[in-house]
């Protein structure tokens, strides 16, 4: 009797992991979605500080950091204060630490992008600067739409995995 | 031998199938592959001692 209560305590346990899995991983590609639109905004938020409002890279990113939220806020924050206190050599040093301690759900891919765009932060001129986040925001586009397109069917592929997944562990350790 | 093996074998088999279908239509398929084949090791796995008694009792059967 206790072997039964035993077994069905470790299935329940084992469904709840699974499928608990299963939803996480469909919401993380909403939140990388998340992510990367609070991303543009950001890049397009500077761009408008450096078309605009001529102020320093420091009081840019401090702005950006009001008008952001989530992870994408706690990257321009520190990048902000770790350029206040002059932490590092460069620019690209600082937003590369910044970036490494970053809690985003960015993929790898996103990271090189927006790593890269970190090497022309406060170098050269304005139209330098412009390209970049150009290029950064046209990158964000074409991942959001090719995001958006494949989630819904992610999402009821990663729910089936989970629950599959779960029945088929159970099955196997009964 | 256990009545309960055969069922676990059609559990597996029933579900493997899913797993598959459901990473196929993800556009998965390597994966979809990967559970297919994990599947079948395991089911063999589970069998290979029933299989080796198989032959042992034909072997003495026939007094090979």
């Amino acid at each position: 009797m206790g072997d039964v209560w035993t077994n069905i305590i470790g299935t329940v346990l084992i469904m709840a992991g699974s499928v608990g899995m299963g939803f996480y991983l469909s919401a993380k590609e909403g939140f990388r979605v998340r992510d990367l639109s609070e991303f543009k905004k950001a890049l397009l938020i500077l761009s408008s500080e450096i078309d605009f409002m001529r102020s320093t890279l420091t009081e840019a990113c401090q702005n950006i950091a009001k008008r952001t939220d989530g992870g994408v806020r706690d990257i321009f924050e520190n990048f902000s204060h770790k350029l206040a206190e002059g932490e590092g050599e460069t620019a690209y040093q600082l937003w590369l630490t910044v970036m490494a301690s970053a809690r985003v759900f960015l993929a790898a891919e996103d990271r090189i992008v927006l790593e890269d765009f970190g090497k022309t932060l406060g170098y050269l001129d304005k139209e330098m600067q412009k390209n970049a986040i150009e290029y950064a925001v046209s990158y964000i586009d074409e991942k959001t739409a090719s995001l958006q397109k494949a989630a819904e069917k992610n999402k009821r592929m990663y729910h089936s995995l989970g629950i599959a997944g779960g029945l088929l562990a159970t099955v196997v350790l009964w | 031998m256990d009545i309960g093996l055969l069922f676990q074998i059609a559990a597996v088999g029933i579900l493997v199938t899913v797993l598959n279908q459901v990473l196929k239509n993800g556009g998965r398929d390597e994966q979809a592959t990967m559970v297919t084949i994990a599947g079948i090791v395991l089911v063999l796995f589970w069998i290979v001692g029933h299989i080796a008694d198989l032959f042992t009792h034909l072997r003495e059967m026939f007094e090979l």
